[in-house]
Order: C-alpha cells, then sequence, then structure tokens
C-alpha cells in the first residue's frame, strides 16, 4: 500500500502497479478433494476460494420433492482468519453478508446449470473462502463454475465473475482520469474499500468474438456496492466487466482443458504437453 | 515284565530232541509259528498242508512220480476259484471293521456298490479310493488356503498398514502470510486441517491479571460433507475445541503469562482458528498435530514499548516484521486418538475404522511422556485394565508423534521464509 500522493505519481497505474485493465495472477486447481464429487480452488492474487459440489442427489428438505428442476443449495462461508487486515472475523457464516452473497451465488449458479436435467433433486454448492483481498464474491463465482465442471454436472456456459470499479480520485489531471475514472477491473482490497464504486458482474462470456452464439454475453447477476454511481458511467462499466469476464473465462478454459488432458492422457504423454 | 522260571526253561528248550511233524518237512517254505510246545508234549492238531514235497520248484525237478504229478494236477484244479467264490462268511466284514470305521466307509461303500456294474470290482474299488483320497486333500488344501489367508495373524489394516502406524501425513506451515500464524495439515491425502493463528491485543481477565488468553475455534466447513452445513458441524467443533483447550490448559504446556503485555491492562488474545476441510478419520490426531505447526511458526510481533501514560496503556510493536517472538513448542503436546477394534487397539483409524469402532481415548501426551487430558468417546465401555493398556500405547505413540512433528517442523523451517508455498495448487 503506498500513500496517496506516491499514487497520484504512477502514471496511470494503480496503487498495486497494475494498468486499469490488468488482472491479478489467477491461478486454480480442480479436484482439490477426494470425497466431493466436484471440486476446485482458485486463487485471484491474494484472494484463496475453495469451492467443493456435492451432488446431484436426493433433496434433503421436502420442497423440492416433487419439483422439475434440480434445487441448488449454496453456501458461502469465510474463513474467520481470512481478513488480510490484521483483525479476526467472528463467524464464519450466518452473518448478514455471507447469506446475501449464498443467494447470489445461486442465482448465479441456477442461471449456468442445466437444472431440467435433474428433477428431483440437489446440487450443493459450499464455497470456503480462505484469504480476502477484494473480488471474493467473484473469485468464489469462478471457483462454483470450476468445481461444477470437475463435478461433471452440465452447465450452459461459464459463470464468470470480475470486479469493476470506479476509483474516483480527486486529481485534476484529464489524462490521468481518462484511464482509470472509467473503471478498473479486478479491484483489490484497498480498492474496494477506496470511495467510488464497485460493481461485481457475473457474466456467460462470449465463447466466440464473431459468432453471437445464443445465451452468452449476458450479464446474470450485478451488485454494487460503495457510493453512488452515475448512470451515463454504467454502459462504460459494464463494457469494461465484459471485457473483463472474457479475459478471465480465457484463463479458466484454458486450465480446465489442461486438467482435463492430465487427468485423461497416460503419464508418459504429460511432457509433449509443456 | 519278568522272566518267570517257566520261561526259562522254554528258552532253554533243546531244538535237536525236537520230534517235527511231517508239516515241516513236507513243506519247508511256509513259515511256521514259534513252535507250540504243549501241542509238542501233548501231540495236539497241526494244520496239514496239501501242497505237498512237489510244492516247491526245486523238489518238482528232482522228478515227480505219476502219483505225485496226478495229486500235483489236483491241487492246481483246486486253486481256481469257483464262480461264487471268494465268498466271505457272514459276520465276516462286522468282525474285520470297527463299528467307527464301518460307519465312515458306509457312503463310499455305496459308491462303490453303485460302479461296480461299470468298472469292474478292481475299478470301482480303485475309482473309490481315488475319489474319496482326491477328496480329502482337494478339502485339506482348502482349508489351509483359507487359513492362510483369512487367518493370517499378521498385524495388517485393510490399506496395509499395521496397527500403530499412521498413514502419510503432510504438514505445510506458512501458507497464509496474512495470519501470525499458520499450517496447513493432511493425514493420508484425506483428512485435511487449515489452522489460522491471529492476534490481538485484549484487556486480561481480572482474576488472572498477568495471564494473556488463547481461544481455539474450530469451524467445520460444509466443505467436508454437506452434513457440517448451516449447523451442523457445530457439535463437532465444541468437541474439538473442547479438546483442544483442555490440552493446553495446564500452565506446564502452554504458559499465559508470555502473552502479558502490561499486567491488569493489555495482554495478547491468541486465536487459534482451525478450519476442517475434509475428514477422512483421525480429526483429533490431525488438528493436534496441525495446531502444533501452526503455533510452531507462529510470530508474536515484539512489543517495544509499553508504558502507562496517565493509567492508559500505550504501546509500541516493533516495525520490523523480522522482530518476533516465536514459541516453545517443546511441552505442546500432540494428541492421539486410540481406536478399540474389537480386542485390538488401532492407531490413526480411517474413516471405516471409526465407523465400526466401540470406544475410542483421546488423549494428549506431553512430548515428556504426561498425558495432560483424555476423553473417553463412543457408546461402548472398557475395563479399567483395558483402559490402562490404551493409553501406554497411546503414550508411546504420542512421544513418536511429537518426535517426528518437531524434526519435521525444524527441518521446514530451515528452509527458511523464501520457500515456495505450494498451498492448495499442488
Amino acid at each position: 500500500m503506498t500513500d496517496p500522493d506516491q499514487e497520484d505519481s504512477q502514471g496511470g497505474l494503480r496503487s498495486d502497479g497494475r494498468r486499469a485493465l490488468e488482472l491479478r495472477q489467477i491461478r486454480l486447481r480442480m479436484g482439490v478433494f477426494g470425497q466431493a464429487d466436484g471440486s476446485a480452488y482458485i486463487e485471484h492474487g491474494n484472494t484463496k476460494v475453495l469451492a467443493a459440489v456435492y451432488g446431484p442427489h436426493q433433496p434433503k428438505s421436502n420442497i423440492s420433492r416433487n419439483s422439475t428442476k434440480a434445487f441448488v443449495n449454496c453456501q458461502y462461508s469465510m474463513a474467520v482468519f481470512s481478513f488480510t487486515s490484521g483483525e479476526r472475523k467472528r463467524r464464519p457464516r450466518g452473518d448478514w453478508k455471507s447469506q446475501e452473497r449464498s443467494a447470489q451465488l445461486r442465482h448465479a449458479m441456477e442461471a449456468i446449470i442445466h437444472l431440467e436435467l435433474y428433477p428431483r433433486s440437489q446440487i450443493d454448492i459450499f464455497v470456503e473462502v480462505l484469504q480476502v483481498d477484494g473480488s471474493d464474491y467473484c473469485a468464489s463465482v469462478n471457483a462454483s463454475t470450476l468445481a461444477l465442471i470437475d463435478a461433471g454436472i452440465p452447465i450452459k456456459n461459464y459463470a464468470v465473475g470480475c470486479t469493476v470499479s470506479l476509483i474516483n480520485k480527486l486529481t485534476t489531471e484529464e489524462e490521468e482520469d481518462k484511464t482509470l475514472a472509467t473503471g478498473v477491473l479486478d479491484a483489490n482490497f484497498v480498492e474496494e474499500c477506496s470511495p467510488g464504486v464497485t460493481l461485481s458482474v457475473v457474466a456467460l462470456p462470449e465463447t466466440n468474438n464473431e459468432v453471437e452464439v445464443d445465451g452468452s454475453g449476458l450479464i446474470v447477476v450485478a451488485h454494487g456496492a460503495g457510493q453512488r454511481l452515475h448512470l451515463s458511467r454504467l454502459e462504460a462499466l459494464k463494457k469494461r466487466a465484459l471485457q473483463g469476464c472474457q479475459d478471465i473465462k480465457e484463463i479458466l478454459d484454458g486450465g480446465v482443458r489442461h486438467h482435463l488432458t492430465a487427468n485423461l492422457l497416460p503419464s508418459f504423454l504429460h511432457n509433449s504437453l509443456e | 515284565m519278568e522272566f518267570t522260571n517257566q520261561n526259562k526253561e522254554i528258552f532253554a528248550f533243546d531244538w535237536s530232541k525236537a520230534r517235527f511233524p511231517n508239516v515241516f518237512k513236507m513243506a519247508p517254505h511256509i513259515v511256521p509259528g514259534p513252535p507250540n510246545t504243549t501241542a509238542l508234549e501233548g501231540g495236539g492238531e497241526r494244520p496239514m498242508n496239501i501242497v505237498r514235497r512237489v510244492g516247491r520248484e526245486r523238489e518238482r525237478m528232482l522228478g515227480m512220480t505219476d502219483e505225485e504229478r496226478a495229486w500235483r494236477k489236483k491241487w492246481l484244479d483246486a486253486q481256481k476259484l469257483a464262480p461264487e467264490e471268494p465268498v466271505t462268511p457272514p459276520g465276516y466284514y462286522k468282525e474285520m471293521f470297527n463299528p467307527i470305521r464301518r460307519f465312515y466307509k458306509a457312503p463310499m461303500n455305496k459308491v462303490q456298490n453303485m460302479m461296480e456294474p461299470f468298472l469292474g470290482y478292481t475299478g470301482a474299488y480303485v475309482a473309490r479310493h481315488v475319489i474319496s483320497k482326491t477328496a480329502i486333500g482337494i478339502f485339506t488344501v482348502y482349508c489351509i488356503f483359507y487359513h492362510l489367508k483369512y487367518n493370517k495373524m499378521l498385524d495388517l489394516r485393510n490399506d496395509g498398514r499395521s496397527r500403530c502406524q499412521y498413514r502419510s501425513i503432510e504438514i505445510e506451515t506458512r501458507l497464509m502470510p496474512h495470519a501470525h500464524g499458520s499450517a496447513r495439515l493432511r493425514i493420508g491425502n484425506i483428512t485435511d486441517v487449515l489452522v489460522g493463528v491471529k492476534l490481538e491485543i485484549d484487556t486480561p481477565y481480572a482474576e488472572k491479571p498477568d495471564e494473556g488468553k488463547l481461544d481455539f475455534f474450530v469451524d467445520c466447513s460444509a466443505n467436508a460433507t454437506p452434513a457440517f452445513e448451516g449447523k451442523g458441524g457445530d457439535d463437532l467443533a465444541t468437541e474439538i475445541s473442547n479438546v483442544l483447550s483442555m490440552a493446553y490448559q495446564t500452565p506446564d504446556v502452554f504458559d499465559l503469562r508470555q502473552l502479558c503485555i502490561i499486567p491488569h491492562k493489555k495482554c495478547w488474545k491468541m486465536y487459534v482458528d482451525i478450519l476442517i476441510l475434509q475428514c477422512g478419520g483421525n480429526l483429533f490426531d490431525a488438528v493436534g498435530a496441525a495446531v502444533k505447526a501452526a503455533l510452531y511458526n507462529t510470530e508474536i510481533p515484539k512489543v517495544i514499548a509499553a508504558t502507562l501514560d496517565g493509567g492508559e496503556p500505550d504501546i509500541q510493536v516493533s516495525d520490523d516484521p523480522y522482530d518476533c517472538i516465536k514459541l516453545d513448542i517443546t511441552t505442546y503436546p500432540s494428541i492421539v486418538t486410540v481406536c478399540k477394534i474389537g480386542d485390538n487397539f488401532v492407531i490413526d483409524p480411517t474413516l471405516e475404522e471409526e465407523s465400526c469402532s466401540a470406544v475410542n481415548i483421546i488423549m494428549s501426551v506431553m512430548p515428556n511422556g504426561k498425558v495432560t487430558s483424555m476423553v473417553k468417546q463412543g457408546y461402548g465401555s472398557l475395563l479399567p485394565t483395558t483402559l490402562i493398556k490404551m493409553l501406554e500405547v497411546g503414550k508411546d505413540i504420542g512421544l513418536k508423534l511429537n518426535e517426528a512433528l518437531k524434526k519435521t517442523l525444524e527441518e521446514e523451517d530451515k528452509l527458511g521464509r523464501t520457500k515456495p508455498l505450494c498451498g492448495f495448487l499442488r
């Protein structure tokens, strides 16, 4: 973290040295746990998320027993030591924020799973945030998508989360404002805390840029936090967010493909992969 | 047996004076039994051989009279069996075989009788013996095989371990730089525990003004099983945290005074947070070892200036992140679960073994062999002698576990702060 005066003289760079459209390093691994049907671990910089998928199995509650669609059950919980900034969380789950996140995660996952294939059944998605450094909701959406793929549950498209943050800087220099003020991607904790709007967008990215596939490029869940946002700026933010989602999707897709080939191919062919 | 006088006389019998009956002269090749002296004296009856002189080939070569020739022919004809022969006298079978033999021979006798029309007497006889002996042989071989396969008195479990053997344990420490201390421990690639240690400045309890606070919090993540969702894992979490706080309660183990900053005013509160990510049996041992590993690399920031400024405490923490106090883990206990299955004790039970055991003893063992806490788990009951035996087994294992853990942690510590973190990416 640098002090604000230094930040201004960084020539369009953000506090951690990234450019406006630059993502943090994304590292992922699928099949972390043996007992779960599907599991994944993802790191967006310092944000670390574990996700596990159980199911489809017989529903626990009576409500969904006769439904024609699968019931998606999500639980978002944060480890009590997850905060990067010193303090400790009192409870891992059950607070207002976690419950809201669980509901939003469920909405995102319901949008991509072929629910109609599993009537009278339940799919559990459990997300455990190990370390929070901004964009934790988006990371958990990405981890859940990977875990669903690992579990072999048919999905329509990747649900990719990306945050776009508007850093309201009080600088007068117009040059710098142009790059940063239209929103920065993949906000870290400092940027999320800064006075400005952070928009978390979950979108189904376009699979191919040329061909418009039905149901691609759709925003599924979007929620903002922070201050008010002028409507005129929303369009630009949305565009940037979709761009970010597209970038993340490519990284995730590469990771999934590598995981599958590495697991399916016999070991003596592994060297030829790299 | 003593020889009597009479017997001596028998042995001293003078054979040259003996009168031999004709039988011996005519058929000397028939080996006689011991001479019946009573018969000699009394002139008793001896069996007569009807082969006569020409029974021996040599005698025949000397020449035979016609009478002898005729006799010989008659004798040879007499040797041929009539169709009804050989005749078994009634009661012969009963006399020859005792009731037990008659009993066990009966089934094969029947089989032999059934086979006789097809195989003839000899064939049936051979077949009967071959069949019965082969059957007994196969049965014996099978019994031996079965015994060796299922009754090996080997000290072997389902996964190939012996009774007092741990699965492989993997520890990675310092993997969460944002916590003051952290460790991740995996047992046998299944049980997965993550421990984070965080410190906060707090006010000490009024009754213990010069002691800090140590708090264990266990969170059973729903990632482990869907049963832990919501409040489902709270019971297990409370159980584990209770065992831990009992194990660390003794001043011998953890001296809370080292967490004190200013008596009555300020102290460190140490939160040891345990996150259970996956359970594949033996959770308590995993948690115990992981907590010890996390405490080993916990770095308490050094307080460089602690003053009371007009009754208000003023604390300054060192700016240098490397300037810190490390905890001394040489007294910290590790937890050992001794699982009783049948008559045996098992260490490091898997989920399956846990489910079929009636009694668990969870004990915490200090590196000097003292047991700081002990909890009995499960529905079964224990004899006092068994309990003591289990405690002894647990103590030995605990000592070894402490030793191994200490060695591993020191080895990892040697890698320094620049060691690459693998975390969950491997």
